[in-house]
């Protein structure tokens, strides 16, 4: 797999589970991993989860260099465990 | 109302009152001069002052004399008395006494050559009654309907008002047959009024006359919503024959409806299902005579299929030459649903097949639990909750959209010249004034329709069920966009299908007019949504006035050939139509915009002289509805008709393959729908030489 650039969290004001997502990828970014967070009713936030066909909140999308998605979570949030196999796959 | 003219008489010059002078008036007949008449047209038609009025007539009369004209005309006596109006200061005055009207340059080459600006009128008497009458309202529009601010961004080309010359009418129209199917055909002034059909063919005959009532009080399309559901409770027991007899002369019928107005085919659609949807399932069904069947229209499913498998056949036969049918555009919904309903592959195939054939499929993606109703080239609507609960009695579903705005994207490029915020700071300016352009049309239509049976929208106030037919407050107000592609390509350096960012601009763009688009309509208590414009001839239009206004600019990302007058912008968010870019890929990236794109959005695969297999189609239209976020696609082949030997063979050529004659027709779509070349702009045939055709994807 390529390499890891960047974990993309996809939230908005009145989602139930962004909480959960935005504390996981705390946690990531922490660790040392790259996240932009994106509000998507913000127009960036839009835009960006326009190009990633995001239609759902929490979504959790993972891009390599080249801003093309490894794997993704869409409206689910994964567990640290499950995220870091995958990060480390 | 009075004009003036005269025909001079006397051998003397000089003051005016000395000869014998004559005025046509416009109800055709010729009166004695009396300059007391340029002064009550002037106190009747305008705000000027009774003294100023007479000041006016006076000098007007004196100029006149002192003319040595063989032959004055009534329109030149109203201009000579503009003019002196202006000498006076009075502009405002001399807008008010404005006439309205035609060079007659302009007149006889109405009358002599073809209508370029949509290729949906063909030449003839009819056509150039529509073209010559939409040049006045136009005029009128852009005077009277409409302020200076929104009348000048028009002409200067900021911004551009779709459908001018109909000013007088909403742009375009979704409903049901349910509507005529319980009341019958009861027609404001109408000399004879019609009970519910009984039988299938009298319901089509309706329907195709209500169609055309329509047309006369719409701009745009008129749209039918799941057809062939809805027909379903009249064909029970029908047999194959008359099944595929009945498919005939609905799409026969519509199809030469061109002995309408202004010689115009009507610009209908057909919404269709596999499947009886989700929303209409348990909606109880009206059959022949308007009465309920005790059943619903889960139960009618058969039937429904039988039909729509019918049309789709008629559809691959053609015309009689083998020709595509122009009209009506079957607009097929593709949802979870189709995919779980039994026959759904052999479906799937039929429709490829007409697609890869004749090219009339039109793929609409529903995904999830929307519902959708289209209308018009590509224009839809997500159907909301209240809606779904009208869905509960059909004959209420009834849209429309009251106009549509199409914003100018790369102006405000040039106009930024790099500068980002001023980008976003010039795209609100010019939302905020499509809004004004839309509240202004708005009240003018609601003056119309509050003048009721006895005024010019009779028909939409019809009040059949407890409601005005045309129901205002769900009416939207479309906001449109061209040459995204332009915009990003001055602003970054590259088009959108080049580089990630600049596609990610466009995006932006877009996603920041649908937040503004929100928020001004919200102030304003319009209900306004993003539409791709389908720019038939906006794309030409607005290309020239920025080569003219912007030239350095414009020239370095125009499309289409200079030399040869054939610019064109890219229409709406579209990647540039000549990328060579396998057709996923494109289906997939111009795919991303869609769901930001509420009122409706489609993307083409120009197919050129090639016949895909249906199999192939089909994979792909299952690719696209999966993986995938576009709203709609079409398949487009091109044509070349024989007019001598009456052969159809496949591809644009100057001659016919069979027999060699020249005397052809080419035939592809122009925007989204089809029709012959030679209607075309010159900026579609600048497109048409780029785009690319697909070959060998499939």
């Amino acid at each position: 797999m390529d390499e890891v650039k960047e974990i993309k969290l996809f939230w908005k004001n009145g989602c139930t589970r962004c909480p959960q997502a935005k504390e996981l990828c705390k946690k990531l970014e922490n660790e040392g991993f790259s996240v932009a967070y994106y509000d998507v009713e913000s127009v960036d936030g839009l835009a960006e989860a326009s190009f990633h066909e995001v239609l759902s909140t929490p979504s959790i999308i993972i891009v390599d260099g080249n801003d093309e998605e490894l794997f993704s979570y869409r409206g689910v949030v994964p567990s640290y465990m499950e995220i870091k196999s995958c990060l480390r796959a | 109302m009075l004009e003036y003219g005269k025909e001079k008489n006397g051998e003397k010059d000089g003051d005016a009152t000395d000869l014998a002078l004559f005025v046509r008036t416009s109800d055709e007949e010729i009166r004695e001069w009396n300059r007391n008449k340029i002064y009550e047209a002037l106190v009747r038609e305008t705000t000027i002052s009774k003294d100023a009025a007479r000041i006016i007539s006076q000098e007007v009369e004196k100029l006149i004399g002192e003319l040595n004209i063989k032959v004055l005309t009534a329109p030149l006596i109203r201009e000579l008395t503009n003019v002196k109006l202006l000498e006076y200061g009075l502009e405002d005055i001399r807008k008010q006494h404005s006439r309205l009207g035609v060079p007659l340059y302009d007149v006889k080459n109405i009358i002599l050559s073809q209508n370029k600006e949509n290729a949906n009128v063909p030449h003839g008497p009819e056509a150039t009654n529509l073209t010559l009458a939409e040049s006045i309202k136009k005029q009128y529009a852009l005077t009277e309907v409409f302020s200076q601010e929104v009348a000048d961004a028009h002409m200067r080309g900021d911004v551009h008002l779709h459908d001018l010359g109909m000013v007088d009418r909403p742009y375009c129209s979704g409903q049901n047959i349910e509507y005529i199917k319980r009341f019958g055909l009861h027609l404001p002034g109408a000399l004879s009024i019609a009970k519910p059909a009984k039988h299938p063919e009298v319901l089509i005959e309706q329907i195709i006359k209500f169609s055309a009532a329509l047309q006369g009080t719409f701009a745009g399309a008129i749209g039918w919503d799941a057809f062939n559901v809805f027909m379903a409770p009249y064909l029970v027991g029908v047999d194959d024959t008359r099944m595929k007899q009945l498919a005939q002369i609905l799409i026969f019928e519509f199809a030469q409806q061109a002995v309408a107005r202004g010689g115009q085919s009507i610009f209908s659609d057909l919404n269709l299902y596999w499947e009886i949807p989700k929303h209409f399932e348990d909606v109880p069904a009206i059959g022949p005579g308007g009465k309920f069947t005790g059943n619903t229209y889960a139960d009618y499913l058969e039937e429904s299929q039988r039909f729509v498998k019918a049309l789709f056949e008629v559809y691959r036969e053609g015309d009689a030459m083998g020709r595509p049918f122009f009209f009506p555009k079957p607009d097929t919904h593709i949802t979870e649903k189709f995919f779980n309903t039994e026959g759904h592959e052999e479906f799937l195939n039929l429709i490829c097949d007409v697609a890869a054939d004749k090219g009339n499929t039109y793929f609409i993606f529903d995904r999830g639990s929307t519902a959708k109703i289209s209308e018009c080239c590509r224009l839809s609507f997500n159907l909301d909750e209240k809606d779904l609960a009208d869905a509960k009695e059909p004959w209420k579903m009834r849209y429309s959209a009251m106009q549509n705005v199409t914003v100018n994207l790369p102006r405000i490029a040039y106009r930024a010249n790099g500068d980002d915020s001023k980008l976003f700071g010039e795209l609100s300016s010019a939302l905020e004034l499509v809004a004004r352009a839309h509240m202004q049309k708005k009240a003018f239509i609601s003056g119309l329709l509050s003048a009721g049976m006895a005024g010019p929208l009779a028909l939409l106030t019809m009040d059949l069920d407890g409601e005005q037919y045309y129901r205002m407050h769900r009416a939207t107000f479309l906001v449109g966009m061209l040459g995204l592609n332009e915009m990003v390509q001055y602003h970054t350096g590259y088009q959108m299908h080049e580089s990630k960012e600049a596609l990610k601009f466009g995006l932006k763009v877009i996603a920041y007019m649908k937040k503004e688009v929100e928020r001004i309509g919200k102030e304003n208590n319009l209900r306004m949504v993003l539409e791709q414009t389908p720019a038939e001839s906006t794309a030409y239009r607005l290309a020239k006035l920025d080569l003219k206004y912007y030239p350095l600019q414009a020239s370095s990302v125009v499309k289409g050939s200079k030399e040869r007058g054939e610019v064109y912008y890219t229409n709406s968010t579209y990647f540039n139509v000549s990328a060579p870019m396998d057709p996923i890929s494109r289906v997939k990236g111009e795919g991303l915009f869609h769901p930001l794109i509420e009122a409706g959005a489609l993307s083409h695969v120009w197919l050129g002289e090639s016949k895909p297999s249906a199999e192939s189609l089909a994979s792909f239209v299952k690719k696209s509805f999966y993986n995938t976020q576009n709203a709609q696609i079409a398949f487009s082949p091109e044509f070349t008709s024989c007019l001598d030997c009456g052969k159809v063979s496949r591809g644009l050529s100057e001659k016919c393959s069979y027999c060699g004659s020249e005397n052809v027709e080419g035939i592809t779509r122009v925007t989204g729908f089809f029709s012959k070349v030679n209607s075309w702009n010159k900026g579609k045939l600048g497109e048409l030489k780029d785009r690319y055709r697909n070959y060998g994807h499939f």
